[in-house]
């Protein structure tokens, strides 16, 4: 079969083709990812100093006061942590018919010794779950505020300030 | 002929950039950064608490003023020291009783400029989030200065303690 000219022509321009590699078009590409780095480099400039639970969902709040490094009780439904260890039950703790926790109370006692500077108050950070009931919170609170944890401060997520 | 062909060679074929090695790096470090990216900030709210040692040695006032805030079941009230009752207010399920309780206490701070602390008192069933809804209710309002949204401090040295048992009805 003869072939026309301007098939001719095709075929030799897919072979000049072929022979020099595709080329991809990267511009875009460059472009997303230039943007995206800046942008994260700059959202991820301020460093975090609470840990982050997954099982803990903290109340919202539009406080700006930036977290301090300091020992972390966490209280989310089912157990009392301080600095990630295992502490007690939540449920125990709630049941017991004491004003404080006393196994959160041995341990902070513990931590305070450990302190290396000796105050009359340590800070410590509550991270509480929003559905935590006032009644458990004022008992690790007394127990903090006893064993010379008084400084609290509650953990919370930042929102946004509402349009007036 | 020989006007096309002269023109052809003049004209250059389009360098290309080598990138690879800086998509190497963007790929590294977009995913990197990625990761390490926190979205949710975290804050902290300080409350007002005294140690055992300390509330021992507080002088007692008795002609003081005190602010406390109530949470009831149904309603909060504001009401100083002596039990008067400020102002009781309902609550709703869309939470607008925090905003209503943000204007009282502004109409409180205009008579009371100096004043700072405040209690919460609050049911042993209180939820923390509501707790935590109320202390920033107490704690600052919201105002517009220049197109910018301002805090302005109302009470923020804010104590917590139990509620009386007594009915509101």
């Amino acid at each position: 079969m003869k072939e026309s000219r301007r098939t001719e022509r095709m075929i030799a321009l897919n072979k000049y083709r072929k022979d020099r590699g595709a080329s991809l078009n990267m511009v875009s590409l460059m472009d997303i990812f230039t943007i995206l780095v800046f942008f994260l480099l700059v959202t991820s400039s301020n460093s975090e100093t609470l840990p982050s639970s997954k099982t803990i969902h903290l109340p919202k709040s539009t406080t700006e006061k930036q977290p301090k490094k300091t020992l972390v009780v966490m209280v989310n439904e089912k157990d009392i942590k301080i600095n990630g260890k295992y502490i007690i039950g939540t449920q125990e703790a709630t049941d017991n018919k004491k004003t404080i926790i006393p196994e959160l109370a041995f341990v902070l006692i513990k931590y305070a010794k450990k302190q290396p500077v000796k105050k009359q108050r340590y800070n410590v950070t509550v991270m509480g779950d929003k559905e935590i009931p006032y009644k458990l919170l004022k008992k690790i609170m007394i127990t903090c505020a006893g064993t010379k944890f008084a400084n609290i401060s509650l953990a919370v997520v930042r929102k946004q300030v509402e349009k007036i | 002929m020989s006007k096309r062909s002269s023109r052809r060679v003049r004209i250059p074929e389009s360098v290309e950039l080598d990138i690879t090695a800086f998509m190497n790096l963007m790929v590294i470090l977009v995913p990197f950064l990625l990761i390490t990216t926190v979205f949710t900030h975290l804050t902290v709210l300080d409350i007002n608490l005294p140690t055992t040692f300390q509330s021992n040695n507080l002088p007692e006032k008795k002609n003081s003023f005190e602010i406390n805030v109530i949470i009831g079941k149904n309603y909060f009230v504001v009401a100083d020291n002596n039990n008067n009752i400020i102002k009781k207010i309902q609550t709703f399920k869309t939470g607008g009783h925090f905003k209503l309780l943000n204007n009282v206490l502004k109409q409180i701070k205009v008579r009371y400029p100096e004043k700072l602390n405040i209690t919460i008192l609050s049911q042993q069933n209180t939820k923390y989030d509501t707790l935590v809804n109320t202390m920033d209710a107490v704690r600052v309002f919201n105002a517009v200065e220049n197109g910018e949204i301002v805090q302005i401090e109302l009470f923020p040295d804010i104590s917590i303690g139990d509620a009386p048992k007594f009915k509101l009805d």
